[in-house]
Order: structure tokens, then C-alpha cells, then sequence
């Protein structure tokens, strides 16, 4: 792996291009996610047809650092202005904007960028190492594991995503009927089309994706009446933490870090619930933990170390088993099929050099950041002064241009508007929609492997539960579920 | 304003329909090739659990905490809805230069800009970037009009 580390490194670094182009994306994603209210999903979402234009393992780092980029804007915002750009930024809040508050602005940005780069890089280097031997044991897994693993992640999100655990179940199952028209992939005839050509391949991921995400944050953004965020007009230039600090909180930076990748190797534990837990567990070993939620630098530390150890280690089930375990790594799989690469254990047989190459490009895209905060973050920031009236259209416009270009189809417009009122409606009514990318883009492989699993076993439901790996996930489905459902009840009585 | 209750128990009652009309679009699926496990099989499945979920939510909103919500969209966003139906339908005739020009200054009127000077601008320019990324760049057809080749901008811009 580290040879081919360095080639991906050396390849990378060689290519102007491919550099000009991680900033651009880095940049692109810091901006979107510097916006409050539109997030992580948004902004890969937005931008993901340009990356669609690229070649598949450029156009898979693009994205990548589209999706830290953003991740990094949101913390960025929750400090300065005490609204989190993002959800996972919504610990980062509670000790970063008191620092500003008390005239520490430069030290508070340099605090975030420098956890936030530490976490992912952290993440990145786990990813990295760790997936090829879970690739390795995954290499064992049959149908009936994949049934179990999807299942195990498609209940777990939907069970975490939204106030109400059969809310979350009705959004995976529309989901996964969403992606039962077009043709079964299994007897080649089509279904549910009623006889609508463009059907006949399912819907557009790209249409679908920005209709149930992107449509109902401009509405969001034209129903609320704020012109522009309020913004000091103060010259920021980050101050990077010194030896002095890095002794005191490098076990700080280490537990965080940990507890991030660990998390978002998780099905359906997302962002935000790493940053919380290592929040809670900084407080926990911390000698004054009064002064959290007052401005101390060791809050954070965890919260942005953490929830940017999140992106990397999301990746791991993404890539080893080809299992996504929330909204943004569902859409990195749709891609990866979309560029022709299929996720899973065989992918590091045959794409190893590809792996190492994303790999690499996350690590970089990391460094990009940190070069262009540590430059340009004032007129990064200067975006939350753009108004609403430019805003709104110019979003617009994108979303309807990046589907367009996918394949030059006007169903393809209509089908994101369509899906676009569905969420708006399905939102209003407390309905999460992650489940519903997920169960979209998982529906035809749970369908594939249930269906060859039921062939092998001669319809017998039981086979499930007759090899020792199925036994594991199985008993691993239970323990989450039922996790997740005394943590709701605790939540409920509280 | 509209009471959430009503709104879910609506909203639940046409996603069960939504199962049932799953279900029996499953079920009608026929079996051409005798595949042991069919096309149908998954989709039957899948309305069924649908059914039968929404079922439960059904009786757990009723006894949800009921408040209001705002579920009708504001007059400028219901214009601007209406606008990109329209821009949608104009696209064939007036082509991507002049249908985007006219939606953008539309959508921005309605976003809340009122200077048709800032408008006028702020359209081209943007039409101009998208023009340039999208064709130039990426070299992604854009949608052409009847109206623009009757103009002859189809050679101007796309030629």
C-alpha cells in the first residue's frame, strides 16, 4: 500500500491539473458549506455533474474534496457567526464561537482549520491502511451477508435519521421502490416504466439527488426573510496552534480523531453524533471541564477533529463492502457506478492503483484546504455577504444546468422537480430523506443479492442465518437496532 | 396554516396507497421466463411492508402533539415555481441564452431585487459563465430554440 501511495502522491503532484483542480473543488466545497442552511449533501450534490465531466478516479477525488471542503465551511461559520454551516458543526459551536466572542477570532479559525485538517488526515491515513484487510475479509462475503449488511445499514440510518423510527423505515422503503423502475437487472425486462422511454433505465441519481436535496434548500433559503448573514468586517488571518499547545492537547487531537473514524465507520452515525461524542469524551478526561461551552480550545479540538475524521472513516464501509452508512457516502457509491467502478472487496483485486490514487488525493485535498484558509479566507467568508436575490437564482441555475448536462434530457429536468416538491412535502411532515438516497441507491444490489441468495438457498429464508459470517452481521443487526432503540426511548422519557 | 396532525395523517394515508398500488403492480407482474424468484417478487414485498408501517404511523400520529405549520408556499416562491414551469416549456422554442436571461431576471425580481438595471446585469453575466463552463468548457449541448436558429444566434452561440 505505501508503494502505491507514493506513485498516487507522485502522480498527483506531478499533474497541474489535477492540483488546479483539487483546489477549485476544495474551494468550491469551502464556500457551499461557509453558507449556513445548505451542508455537506448539498454541496456535493450541486457540484457533482462537473465531476461527472472528469475521469473516474480525478472525478472521485473532485468530489472528495468537494465533501471535505464543505465539511471544514461549516465549522468555519459556526465560529464566526454562531450559526453551523453544517449539522456536524453544531458542537464546534459551542466552544469555538464563545472564543470569538471574547476577541480570540484568529486563534478560534486557526483551532478549526488546524483539528479539522489533523482529524481528516488522521481518517484518511486509517482509511488508507485498515481498508485493504477489511477488503480482504469482505472477499468471503455471498449474497446473504450483503442482504444482511445492507439491511444492517439501511434500518440503522433510517432508525437515526428523523424524529420517528417508522418515518425513517416508510423513507428507506420509498427508496427502494424508487429504484425498482426500470429494468430488472436480473431478466433484463423492464418494470413499472408504463411504457415512458426514459424510464427504462430508472431514474437519474443526479435529477433524483438534487431534486429531494437541493430543490427544498432553496425554498428554505426564499421562505426565510434574512437578506444576507450578519458578518463583522474584521481582516481575519488564522493563528496556527504552537508546540506549546500541541503539547498540552495532542492526546486531545489523537482521542478525537479516533472516535471520528470509528464513528463514521458506522452505519447511520453521522458527523454530527461523532463530534457530540467526542465532545462529551474531551469534557469527560478534561481537568476543567467547566469551561466547556465557554470558549475552551479543547471543545474545539474534539468537536472538529472528529466530525473530519467522520468523512474518512464513512469511507471505509463505502468502499470495502460498497455499503454506505449515510446520505453523502450513498451518493460517493452512486458515483463510483456511475464512473464505472463498483465498490466492494473486488475493487481493491482489480483497482488498487485507483484506491491509492483517491486515497492520496484525500490527504492532498486536506493540504489544499489548509493552503487556502490560511490565504483566503477572507474573501471565502465574504460569500455569506452575497445576497439572496444572486444567490438563489445563480443555485438554481446550477442545479438545472448540472442535470442537463448528465444527458441532455428534459425528463430529466422534470424529474427533479418532481422530486424536489415530493421532499419539500415529505420534509414538512418530519420525513428524513437520507433513507431515501440510501434505499435508491442500494435498492438494486439488496434486490440482486436477495435474489440470488433465495435462488442458492431454494427459497429457503433460513439459509440467512447458516454461515458464520451472516450469524455475526445478523447478531450485529440486532445489537444496533435495539441500541438505537433504548437510546430513543432515554431521549423520549428525557 | 395547517394542523400537523391532519398533514401526516394525509400524508401517511397516500403512502399506504402508494404500498398497495406497489403491491398490486407486484403482483401483476408476470413470471415470463419461470425465474424462480420473479421481478415482481421484490416490488410485492416492498408495498407490503409499506402497508403495513404506514399503518402503524397511522395510529402513532394520532397520538402525536398536534400545532400548526405553514405548508403553503409564499406568493414569490409560488411566482417562481410557476416561472421555471414556464422556462421549462419555453426552453424548445426560446433556446438556453434567452429563456435563462428571462428566468434569472424573473427568479431574482422575485427573490426580492428590484433594480432592473442590477437584474439585467446580474443575468447576463451568469448566463454568460454557465454559457462558457457548460459549453465551451465542458462542451455539453445546451438547449437550442426554434426561435434562436430564426434569429440566427444558433451560429452566434453554438455555431
Amino acid at each position: 500500500m505505501i508503494d502505491s501511495l507514493f506513485l498516487a502522491f507522485q502522480t498527483i503532484l506531478s499533474s497541474p491539473y489535477i492540483i488546479t483542480l483539487i483546489f477549485a473543488s476544495v474551494l468550491s466545497g469551502v464556500i457551499i458549506g461557509v453558507l449556513p442552511g445548505l451542508g455537506v449533501i448539498f454541496g456535493i450534490v450541486v457540484l457533482l455533474p462537473f465531476t461527472l465531466q472528469l475521469e473516474p478516479e480525478v472525478g472521485i477525488v473532485s468530489l472528495m474534496s468537494i465533501f471535505v471542503g464543505s465539511a471544514i465551511g461549516g465549522g468555519l461559520t459556526a465560529a464566526l457567526i454562531g450559526i453551523p454551516g453544517t449539522p456536524m458543526a453544531v458542537a464546534t459551536l459551542l466552544d469555538a464561537h464563545p472564543l470569538v466572542k471574547k476577541g480570540n477570532t484568529n486563534y478560534a479559525i486557526g483551532l478549526v482549520i488546524f483539528s479539522s485538517i489533523i482529524g481528516g488526515i488522521f481518517s484518511a491515513l486509517v482509511l488508507a491502511f485498515i481498508s485493504p484487510y477489511l477488503a480482504e475479509i469482505a472477499l468471503n462475503f455471498g449474497p446473504s451477508e450483503y442482504v444482511l449488511l445492507i439491511t444492517l445499514g439501511l434500518t440503522t440510518v433510517a432508525f437515526v435519521s428523523g424524529k420517528s423510527i417508522f418515518k425513517g423505515l416508510i423513507a428507506g422503503l420509498i427508496g427502494l421502490s424508487i429504484a425498482t423502475i426500470g429494468t430488472d437487472l436480473a431478466t433484463a425486462e423492464t418494470r413499472f416504466t408504463f411504457g415512458i422511454v426514459e424510464l427504462s433505465a430508472g431514474f437519474n441519481l443526479i435529477a433524483v439527488l438534487l431534486g429531494l436535496f437541493a430543490i427544498p434548500e432553496v425554498i428554505s433559503l426564499l421562505e426565510n426573510k434574512d437578506k444576507t448573514f450578519a458578518l463583522s468586517k474584521e481582516k481575519i488571518k488564522p493563528v496556527l496552534p504552537n508546540y506549546k499547545h500541541l503539547k498540552t492537547y495532542w492526546v486531545s487531537y489523537l482521542r478525537s480523531s479516533t472516535i471520528g473514524t470509528a464513528v463514521g465507520a458506522l452505519p447511520g452515525a453521522g458527523a454530527d453524533i461523532g463530534s457530540f461524542m467526542a465532545y462529551s469524551q474531551a469534557k469527560r478526561f478534561s481537568k476543567n471541564p467547566n469551561n466547556f461551552g465557554k470558549g475552551d480550545p479543547e471543545g474545539v479540538i474534539a468537536s472538529e477533529s472528529a466530525n473530519n475524521a467522520v468523512c474518512g472513516g464513512a469511507l471505509i464501509p463505502t468502499l470495502t463492502l460498497g455499503i454506505p452508512g449515510d446520505a453523502a457516502t450513498a451518493i460517493i457509491v452512486g458515483v463510483l457506478y456511475m464512473h464505472g467502478l463498483a465498490p466492494g472487496p473486488e475493487l481493491f483485486l482489480t483497482q488498487s492503483n485507483t484506491l491509492a490514487f483517491i486515497y492520496a488525493g484525500l490527504i492532498l485535498a486536506y493540504l489544499a484546504i489548509f493552503v487556502i484558509l490560511m490565504l483566503f479566507i477572507s474573501p471565502i467568508l465574504s460569500f455569506l455577504r452575497l445576497p439572496k436575490t444572486q444567490m438563489i437564482p445563480t443555485i438554481l441555475l446550477l442545479c438545472f444546468l448540472g442535470v442537463w448536462a448528465i444527458q441532455t434530457s428534459y425528463f430529466d429536468l422534470w424529474t427533479m422537480l418532481g422530486f424536489g416538491f415530493l421532499s419539500y412535502f415529505l420534509k414538512k411532515m418530519d420525513y428524513p430523506l437520507p433513507p431515501i438516497i440510501l434505499g435508491f441507491i442500494l435498492g438494486p444490489l439488496f434486490e440482486q443479492n436477495l435474489r440470488r441468495a433465495m435462488t442458492i438457498s431454494d427459497g429457503d429464508i433460513l439459509f440467512f442465518l447458516n454461515r458464520p459470517y451472516t450469524l455475526v452481521i445478523f447478531a450485529l443487526l440486532i445489537l444496533v437496532l435495539w441500541g438505537v432503540y433504548s437510546a430513543l426511548k432515554i431521549n423520549d422519557k428525557k | 396554516m395547517f394542523s400537523i396532525r391532519t398533514i401526516n395523517l394525509f400524508g401517511t394515508f397516500l403512502l399506504f396507497l402508494y404500498g398497495v398500488v406497489l403491491y398490486y403492480f407486484g403482483l401483476k407482474i408476470e413470471n415470463q421466463n419461470n425465474w424462480m424468484i420473479d421481478r415482481g417478487f421484490w416490488p410485492k414485498w416492498l408495498g407490503l411492508l409499506l402497508v403495513l408501517i404506514t399503518i402503524i404511523t397511522f395510529f402513532q400520529t394520532l397520538k402525536q402533539k398536534n400545532y400548526k405549520i405553514k405548508l403553503k408556499l409564499s406568493l414569490n416562491t409560488s411566482f417562481i415555481v410557476v416561472l421555471t414551469l414556464t422556462a421549462f416549456y419555453l426552453l424548445n422554442f426560446f433556446g438556453y441564452a434567452l429563456t435563462t436571461i428571462f428566468w434569472m431576471f424573473g427568479v431574482g425580481y422575485f427573490a426580492g431585487e428590484k433594480s432592473v438595471k442590477k437584474l439585467l446585469v446580474f443575468s447576463l453575466v451568469v448566463v454568460f459563465i454557465g454559457y462558457i463552463i457548460f459549453w465551451q468548457i465542458l462542451s455539453v449541448q445546451l438547449p437550442l430554440g426554434s426561435f434562436e436558429k430564426y434569429l440566427g444566434l444558433d451560429f452566434f452561440l453554438y455555431g
